[in-house]
Formats: C-alpha cells, structure tokens, sequence
C-alpha cells in the first residue's frame, strides 16, 4: 500500500499547531478547589491541525477536493510532513541559519517523496527501546539541539514514519545530545538510525469529526479556506 | 486482590498518576488492547506466558464501572471498542465465536513520569467474554465487548433474530426462517408450499 505525502507545498496553513496530545482524566474537585489529573494516555499521539489554508488559484483548490476524497474522511492513512523547519538546528552560514532553498521538485498531487532541495541537517539515532522515553543523537550537520525539535524516525514496516519532539536535552559533547522525547518511541531501534530533521513526517489520518473542513467552500466558485486536522495512525 | 507498593504506591498517593489499561480476552487469537497509542510490549507473568505486545489501535473505549469491579460488585461490564479501526473490526466481524466465552482479565500498570512502567501488571479481573455486539448510531459506532464475571454466573443472553441469515449462522443448512422475510411484507403465505 502506498502512502502518500500530504502535499505540503499547495497547501500551505497560515496557523499550523502540532502537538503531542495526552488528554488527562479529572478526578472531582476537592474542598480547595484543586483537581487532581491523572492519564492513560501513555505518553500521548502527535495530532496536527493545519488551519487557515488560502486557496487562492485553481491548482490549490483541485489539490484541496482531490485530498477530501483521497483521505476519505479519516479512512486513509497518508504521510504528514510537519512545518517545524523555522526551530529546526539548522547549519549556520554567515552567522544566521541556513536557508533551505527551493523544495525537491514533485508532484505537488500525489508525491511519495518529501525532502528539501539538498539534505540541510544530518544525524542518526542510537539503539533505543519500544516506548523509550530519550533518545541519544548525534548530529554530525547542523546546530545543537535545546528541547523542542520536532524530528521523524522511518521505523520502517507497517508502522513507517513517526514525528518526535525532544523535551530536556543534554549536551554531552562532541555533538552528541542526549534527549528526551515525547511521544514515547513507537518501535525498538536496533542501530544507527536517520533522524529526518529537515522534513519531519508523521503517518497521520484526518480527524474523522472534522474532516469535512478540508472540503472547499468557496466564495463566487473562486477562493476559500480549508484546514485539515490530523491525528497520528496506528492501523498496524 | 494484590496491591501495589513501593513507587507505584507512592506514585498513586501523590495523585497525579500515569496509567495503563489493559484488557486481555484469551480467544484464536489473543486478543490484546491497552489505554495509550502505539504497541506495548507487556513482560510474561502469570496471566501473559511470554513477552506479549499490545496493541492501540485508539480502539479502547472508556472502562465504564472499574471501581464497581474492584468492589467485586458488578456482574458484567461493557467495554465499548470505539473507532472501528479495521483490525479490530475485522476480529470481531469475522469471527466473534472466536471472542465468546473465553477468559479475559484486566489490568493496571502505574507509569513512572516518563511513562516507563513502576509496577508489574496487577491483573485486577478476571471474567468470561459473553457477548460482542455493535451499537451504531451515525457517529457513535462501537464494538461492544461485554465481560462478566466468572463467579456470577450471569451472562448475557444473546441477541437472536429469526432472519434465514442468522439462522443459516446458527445452523447452516436449515431452512426453518426461509419464509420469515415474507412475513414482513405481509404476504400470506400458504403451507405446505
């Protein structure tokens, strides 16, 4: 089964919000008022919403009605890059990061492929658990790591590509990042992994509540805004 | 009932607690589910033979009357399986003999603050499957996974209809509701025919 990639480049969100989402479970309120929370969430799924989407020309349009029937209302799985390039470590030259340049040519409908024009950042993951809860890095291009990185893991298999951010990251030198993660590591790593930084992507669905904002509204049959939400995937 | 101690008792006591779920239903195949995303790989011990993995699937609903059955006074619970995800749907549409009246237990594992377990599962209830039935209402659709207690005695009575589908599931090859459809629509029907 091919998935594909969300086309990242015709639908672009003027407001995108990921999260790692861990919804807690109230208990009742005490004498003084405080609540106490507790979850089940085991360390929570990464969602996205990709809101305020302008479609403006008629390409972006066809892409949006194109998707609204290919996601199916939250049936389909496809491949979510994440726009995270803003806090990524990127390389600096000149003294400020480095500008990605123009995005890998594809096809801007169905492409099965996302990267940027030349890889900016490199760096590879040690052997690490099932539901690990840090990650050791090592980054051999790119700046150093402070917490709040999103980055992706190909886990490869039925399971494919898992979005990460880090929480607490210590540097223990030599550009080695001991960091940790949420959500928690949603398969065992063996050896030297990739860690994709320059187009972190989750295998996501759409929220099937909400699916019905992707489809096309538009004003004098012309222009309109669509959003997509998204929850991460787990048919596996 | 076993209780929990050391940093798990702890970890309850202070009130902010991360937790796991996990419901276990002993049919062809193991059916496994737990509380969070993603897979669990649950240790062995005495209710699990080997290392097990469970599985997320977003598919476990709320546990409706947990506390009833730590006080050992509910005879049967209801474990809605909310999102159809097509694994789980393919398990219990294609096969719910396969799920009906096997052992099944639920258990609780405390997490530490990064998730990572405290405590060994504390198995909490054992009980008999009795039923799987689908509750549909537009959005709302769920698998239903009814568990009553091994003591009690009380199962669930299954949901018959005299349609010849269901009787051809019961009992293939009788023709006894053949007809039934007929009378629906009113039709007199003249025996013998």
């Amino acid at each position: 089964l091919t998935l594909y990639v969300w086309p990242w480049r015709t639908l672009v969100p003027a407001t995108p919000r990921v999260w790692v989402d861990a919804p807690a479970n109230l208990g009742p309120k005490s004498l003084d008022d405080t609540q106490q929370a507790s979850t089940t969430a085991g360390g929570g799924r990464v969602r996205a919403v990709f809101a305020d989407i302008y479609l403006l020309d008629p390409n972006p349009v066809r892409v949006a009605t194109a998707w609204a029937g290919h996601l199916d209302a939250g049936v389909t799985e496809c491949i979510v890059p994440l726009p995270a390039l803003y806090t990524a470590p990127r390389p600096y030259a000149g003294g400020r990061p480095m500008s990605p340049g123009t995005p890998a040519p594809g096809d801007d409908y169905f492409g099965e492929a996302a990267s940027l024009g030349s890889p900016m950042m490199v760096a590879t993951a040690a052997t690490a658990a099932l539901r690990a809860a840090s990650l050791t890095i090592t980054i051999s291009r790119g700046s150093r790591l402070r917490g709040g990185e999103w980055f992706s893991l190909d886990h490869g298999g039925a399971i494919g590509w898992r979005a990460y951010h880090t929480t607490r990251v210590t540097d223990d030198g030599d550009g080695v990042f001991t960091c940790g993660i949420r959500p928690l590591l949603r398969a065992a790593i063996t050896g030297p992994k990739a860690v994709e930084l320059d187009v972190p992507r989750c295998v996501m669905k759409l929220d099937p509540a909400k699916a019905d904002e992707l489809r096309p509204e538009l004003a004098l049959a012309r222009e309109g805004v669509v959003a997509a939400h998204f929850i991460e995937s787990f048919d596996y | 009932m076993a209780a929990f101690a050391g940093d798990a008792a702890a970890r309850i006591a202070s009130g902010g607690c991360s937790y796991g779920i996990f419901v276990r239903v002993a049919g062809t195949p193991v059916l496994r589910m737990w509380s969070g995303p993603g897979d669990y790989l649950m240790p062995a011990d005495d209710v699990e033979p080997a290392d097990a993995l469970y599985k997320a699937n977003g598919a476990l609903g709320e546990i409706p009357t947990l506390k009833q059955l730590i006080n050992g006074d509910a005879d049967s619970i209801k474990i809605p399986l909310s999102g159809l995800d097509a694994t789980i749907k393919g398990l219990f549409d294609s096969d719910p003999e396969a799920l009906v009246f096997k052992p099944s237990r639920i258990g609780v594992v405390i997490f530490d603050g990064d998730h990572q377990p405290l405590s060994e599962t504390l198995w909490l209830h054992a009980a008999l499957s009795d039923d799987v039935y689908a509750v549909g209402d537009g959005d709302g659709a769920q698998i239903v996974l009814s568990l009553a207690t091994a003591l009690s005695g009380r199962t669930r009575s299954e949901q018959a209809f005299y349609s010849d589908a269901a009787q051809q599931r019961r009992s293939p090859g009788d023709r006894i509701c053949e007809r039934t459809a007929r009378y629906a629509r009113g039709i007199t029907i003249a025996w013998p025919v």
